[in-house]
């Protein structure tokens, strides 16, 4: 029993690991691309121009492994649930379901990160709910 | 008897020769050196004021400010001198300095601001167009600077020929100077820009869209060069006595916004130094260093430059430029057609800088200024409306100070505000390009602005303001919160013209309608009112 518990919980830690660093890497990737996939949104040319420095300043202002620390917090619960859960048939099954919800918890984390971290002193939240209000307007031919 | 008669007529023509000759020069007081003169300067509210004769007295050095000079009248006095013409020098008219006589400490630096001939960023031109690269130098960037020391610590004033400076490069000079500012005793290190919209990019809004305009590598030059011209400012420095003076430039300048208010004068504080060596000189004037215009890629100081090279081919004093109420637009108006092409842009400027010392050197109702400097310095906060600002700091382009961003989303710009208190005389040193009226008053404000900044200035004993703008940091241009007007649609990107066909660029430049109210009241607790 003891034996088992300790195995879970060795389990259970490593998967956390394997999924932060799977956090960090995955943020580092979407950021750096995501100024491209800018490059493919249905807005004028000078909207794009304004929205790519965006992403490479996240970049530069090392905003992915921030994302790090929302993503454990949420993280823990799922450990603890995922510790105290019984054997059974149905832990391969809660298992996967527990790593589709890792997964949300992480783009939850990087959304919140990245919006809400303060590059420079100002927030992107702040900058985009301007700018887009102005691309949705069509009215960004000169900035 | 024919000889006779010959020999008395010409006597006669010889003799009614000799009486019709100019009688010969009075003595009269030398020009720009009339001590103790004990009127003071007029309001500078673009009303006319008559000029009045100074008075002698033989007590040097009693009073701090200059006679008034008549802003659109012909002065009643005569003249002391004429303007200085091309082939006259100077006449050296100062008188000796008493032994005993409390004397200013006085000194100069200056240094080219190199460009780096290897560099990985463009270098881009400031003021008009995003990313138009330089194509070529007329003349050098400079870092001058002053050392001011009327006996309570040495203020120092760098001013550099660049467009503005952020506070965060204006920081890091300072940090330079540290040991110099413990070794010296130096109270107040301040920098500032010329304005000259002939330099290369020094706040980074001139390079592509959402770029970086700034070049590392000459900022690095500029910040190297402000910290040396420094050093050897307060290295030269000499004891010797200081007078202040103005004159009308006429119609030099231009308001391209209405309503049309600006301050005609140019103001001088010139320093004579007790033992022999050059002078020192600083000028203050209202109107953009923009002569060259909007088409020029040409790396210049614009007439600023001209204007100091002009003075000291002229009297081997030394010079540095100061930019006053520019704001809203105050410009020098062109001195050959427009629009420029060819060469025409350095044309017009060396024309501009040579008017403008012309009228420097003629100058003549100058008065002591006693020794006795001090200085206020004002932290202050402004709600950072602008969203382009917000932009450009988010991608560390700005370099000013922010801080906020709280749950209501809201935003300041943080910055400081002097006053250097000479006497009767204030200098009032401001992070921004003021409109003058905020400065002067008049009909132009209305009951929702501020109280211009002359009647503050009254207010705390003060018989004449000078004002600097664009030192110590960069936050636009400040305009009366009854004349700012946004498009509604694209605030702060797009200018708008109101219901009499006014354009409203200036908006689009400025950190937010709350500005002027900001400056004023930090101006209020700077000066003591």
């Amino acid at each position: 029993m003891k034996k088992d518990k300790i195995r879970r919980l060795a389990f259970a830690v490593g998967t956390a690991l394997l999924l932060t660093a799977f956090a960090v890497l995955s943020a580092c990737f979407l950021l750096r691309h995501l100024g491209g996939l800018i490059r493919l949104l249905p807005v004028g040319e000078d909207a794009k121009e304004l929205l790519a420095p965006i992403f490479d300043q996240l970049i530069t202002a090392k905003i992915a492994p921030k994302c790090v620390i929302p993503f454990l917090l949420l993280l823990l619960p799922s450990l603890l649930f995922w510790f105290c859960l019984p054997k059974g048939k149905t832990r391969p099954f809660v298992f996967v379901l527990y790593l589709i919800l890792c997964l949300v918890f992480l783009l939850l984390a990087f959304l919140f990160t990245v919006l809400f971290s303060k590059v420079n002193g100002v927030r992107l939240f702040d900058v985009l709910r301007s700018l887009l209000r102005l691309i949705s307007n069509g009215l960004l031919d000169r900035m | 008897m024919k000889r006779l008669l010959i020999f008395f007529l010409l006597s006669a023509l010889f003799l009614s020769s000799c009486a019709a000759a100019d009688p010969p020069a009075k003595e009269t007081d030398p020009p720009g050196s009339d001590p103790a003169a004990s009127d003071t300067l007029p309001e500078t509210s673009g009303t006319t004021k008559d000029t009045e004769k100074p008075t002698e007295t033989d007590d040097p050095g009693t009073d701090e400010t200059a006679p008034e000079t008549g802003a659109e009248t012909e002065p009643e006095t005569e003249p002391a001198t004429e303007p200085v013409k091309e082939t006259e020098p100077a006449p050296e008219t100062d008188p000796p300095i008493p032994d005993d006589e409390p004397t200013w400490t006085v000194g100069f630096g200056s240094r080219e601001i190199a460009i780096p001939e290897k560099t990985d960023e463009p270098l881009y031109i400031a003021g008009y167009h995003q990313g138009w690269e330089i194509a070529g130098v007329s003349d050098l960037q400079r870092a001058n600077a002053v050392w001011l020391d009327g006996g309570e610590g040495g203020i120092l004033m760098i001013g550099i020929d660049c467009v503005g400076l952020s506070s965060d490069v204006v920081n890091e000079i300072r940090s330079r100077l540290s040991d110099l500012v413990k070794e010296s005793g130096c109270v107040s290190v301040n920098v500032y820009a010329t304005h000259t919209h002939a330099g290369i990019d020094t706040l980074g809004l001139w390079g592509p869209t959402g770029i970086d305009g700034k070049n590392k590598d000459f900022m690095e030059n500029l910040k190297a060069a402000a910290a040396e011209a420094a050093k050897e400012a307060y290295e030269n420095r000499a004891a010797g006595r200081l007078y202040c003076g103005s004159v009308d430039t006429g119609d030099l300048q231009k308001d391209s916004r209405n309503p049309k208010c600006f301050d005609p004068n140019l103001y001088q504080l010139r320093f004579q130094p007790k033992e022999e060596g050059n002078g020192v000189r600083l000028f203050f004037y209202a109107a953009h260093a923009e002569s060259m215009r909007g088409d020029n890629k040409l790396v210049s100081r614009d007439y600023p430059g001209v204007l100091i090279d002009t003075v000291e081919e002229k009297t081997g004093d030394k010079g540095i430029f100061f930019p006053g109420a520019i704001g809203g637009l105050i410009m020098t108006e062109a001195q050959i057609p427009e629009p420029f092409s060819g060469d025409d842009a350095v044309k017009n400027r060396d024309l501009t800088g040579k008017r403008l010392a012309e009228y420097a050197l003629s100058i003549n109702n100058e008065t002591v200024v006693a020794p006795s400097a001090a200085v206020s310095t004002v932290k202050f906060e402004v709600p950072l409306d602008n969203i382009v600002f917000q932009y450009y700091k988010f991608l560390g382009i700005l370099g000013s100070e922010i801080k906020g961003g709280d749950p209501n989303g809201e935003y300041y710009m943080v910055s400081e505000l002097s006053v250097v208190k000479i006497g009767k005389l204030a200098i009032g040193l401001l992070p921004c390009e003021l409109t003058p009226e905020l400065a002067l008053g008049g009909s132009a404000l209305k009951k929702s602005d501020p109280e211009p900044l002359n009647g503050i200035a009254a207010e705390a004993g003060f018989e004449k303001l000078l004002l600097v703008g664009l030192c110590n940091d960069e936050m636009g241009y400040v305009i009366p919160p009854s004349q700012f007007l946004l498009n509604p649609d694209a605030p702060y990107i797009d200018r708008i013209k109101d219901e009499t066909g006014e354009d409203h660029y200036e908006e689009t430049n400025s950190v937010g309608p709350e500005i002027a109210n900001a400056i004023a009241e930090a101006f209020r607790k700077a000066i003591g009112a």
